[in-house]
């Protein structure tokens, strides 16, 4: 298992998505992505949607206020 | 000829048959190029003679710069063939035709059952705008219509065409919703004051002034990305809605999964070039899907990363959707796109190889429209389906998911 970090810190949609989901296919089963976001929608709603859906397991906290971090493990 | 006059009587026997269950309304107020009117000629006829696809009704509802397609003579022959089939219809902003100094006295003598010119004086009966609303249909709307607008205000006239719109659904008591997106967004800009034009940011106000005292809702949304890039949001956005400094009261900025939240409903969107497929088989409940063409080359205006980042939300909402890239959209799909940081612009092919899996969301490519610039797509891309203009036509038929026809299909 490998952990990747992903900074997507000031960018926003769809843009967050696009990067998470570029990253994700350069990794391999079991692999994790760290992501840091500051966007909402990204952090709360998007990435982690769109991450479960293609089976992957998906947890994050916030590590500041407006400031989240979503951690993926690639299925 | 004997082929012709068969194609003839099976149109006239098919009118005959026909309960129009179906409708495909297009609204075009740009410019309409021979490429364009060619395609959806062939698609048309694509979809009338299928003999297995349900009938419909195909209207055309033509204003601004649109109407010189009308006279062009690389285009107003495509028209003649058009308006010939029984089962187009074609509707003109005769007001817009004054105004630009256009007689189609001639085509419309000779097609006058196709061609319908709606009232240069209001007093007359209902605008161009309430017919395009009468015409979609009332059973479609849900009581609600949204507008999408793209283009600023005064630079492009469609802005004033928008606030025609929605004020044509007021007085159809519909909620009226307008969604900015691109430049759409500087609509609600405050302080406008036009010398020479239509002040659209009043026009707006004027426009909720009238749901209000109509009781009806009247909402104004647009794009956070789109705000913060053009400098209406200075600020972390943290809030769901955000009411900027910049713009007039209750005009709001959000993300845009927001506003594809609305789409997730039934009622009609238009945009300035646009088109809604209905149908009287139209259930409660069912979400229409959506259809983007992507027209302009990517590189050189917004309108290609636009309309791709709609997509990815519409499909991140459960929406089906269709990006068709076409006309000069094609040259977004050709040879290697090699961007770095330092360039600051998206990659478009990264975008559709970082989608390619996505659920919901399905890539297409017109065929014709490389063949006519003489160029070919690159092999990199597994997720793009090429295809011709009759399977565009099968698309655009396709039925979605619970069976019905409901679509939207929005050019950018």
């Amino acid at each position: 298992m490998v952990e990747y970090n992903l900074d997507i810190l000031g960018k926003v949609c769809p843009y967050c998505l696009l990067a998470v989901r570029s990253e994700m296919k350069k990794l391999s089963s079991g692999d994790v992505l760290v992501v840091v976001t500051d966007h909402p929608p990204a952090a709360t709603d998007t990435i982690p949607h769109d991450m479960q859906k293609k089976g992957n397991t998906v947890s994050s906290k916030k590590l500041e206020p407006g400031v989240w971090e979503i951690k993926i493990a690639k299925k | 000829m004997g082929n012709k006059d068969s194609k003839e009587v099976e149109i006239t026997n098919q009118v005959h048959k026909c309960i129009a269950m179906n409708k495909i309304i297009f609204l075009f107020l740009n410019k309409l190029n021979e490429e364009r009117l060619e395609w959806l000629n062939v698609l048309l006829s694509n979809l009338i003679i299928k003999s297995d696809s349900p009938q419909f009704e195909i209207c055309f509802f033509l204003s601004g710069e649109s109407l010189y397609s009308l006279l062009d003579g690389r285009t107003s022959s495509i028209w003649v063939n058009l308006v010939s089939n029984p089962l187009i219809k074609l509707y003109v902003d005769q007001r817009e035709l004054q105004i630009m100094g256009i007689s189609i006295d001639l085509l419309k003598e000779t097609y006058s059952s196709s061609i319908f010119l709606t009232p240069e004086n209001l007093n007359l009966g209902p605008n161009f705008w309430e017919i395009l609303l009468e015409t979609i249909g009332k059973d479609q709307f849900d009581s609600r219509v949204g507008i999408i607008q793209n283009d600023g205000p005064y630079m492009h006239r469609t802005s004033v065409y928008s606030v025609r719109l929605m004020d044509a659904a007021i007085n159809k008591d519909l909620n009226t919703e307008f969604y900015g997106y691109l430049d759409g967004v500087h609509l609600g800009h405050k302080g406008q004051n036009p010398a020479e034009f239509e002040n659209i940011s009043q026009a707006l106000l004027d426009i909720e002034h009238k749901a209000n005292e109509k009781k009806l809702e009247f909402l104004m949304l647009s794009c956070s990305r789109c705000g913060i890039a053009r400098g209406y949001i200075r600020s972390h956005l943290t809030q769901e809605l955000y009411s900027s400094d910049d713009t007039i009261p209750h005009y709001y900025f959000c993300n845009l999964n927001k506003i594809i939240a609305q789409f997730e409903k039934q009622h009609p969107i238009i945009s300035s070039n646009s088109a809604v497929i209905t149908s009287d088989l139209h259930q409660k409940g069912s979400q229409p899907s959506l259809i983007i063409f992507l027209t302009h080359n990517p590189y050189a205006s917004e309108w290609t990363f636009g309309g791709v980042s709609f997509a990815i939300a519409s499909a991140s909402h459960n929406i089906t959707t269709q990006v068709i890239f076409i006309e000069d959209g094609v040259y977004g799909l050709i040879g290697k796109h090699q961007i770095n940081d330092n360039d600051k612009i998206f990659n478009l092919q990264d975008i559709i190889y970082a989608t390619a899996d996505m659920e919901n969301l399905e890539f297409y490519a017109h065929i014709p429209s490389f063949k006519k610039r003489n160029i070919s797509p690159s092999t990199q891309f597994n997720s793009l389906s090429l295809i011709d203009n009759r399977k565009l036509a099968n698309i655009i038929l396709k039925y979605n998911r619970k069976g019905l026809y409901h679509k939207r299909i929005i050019f950018f």
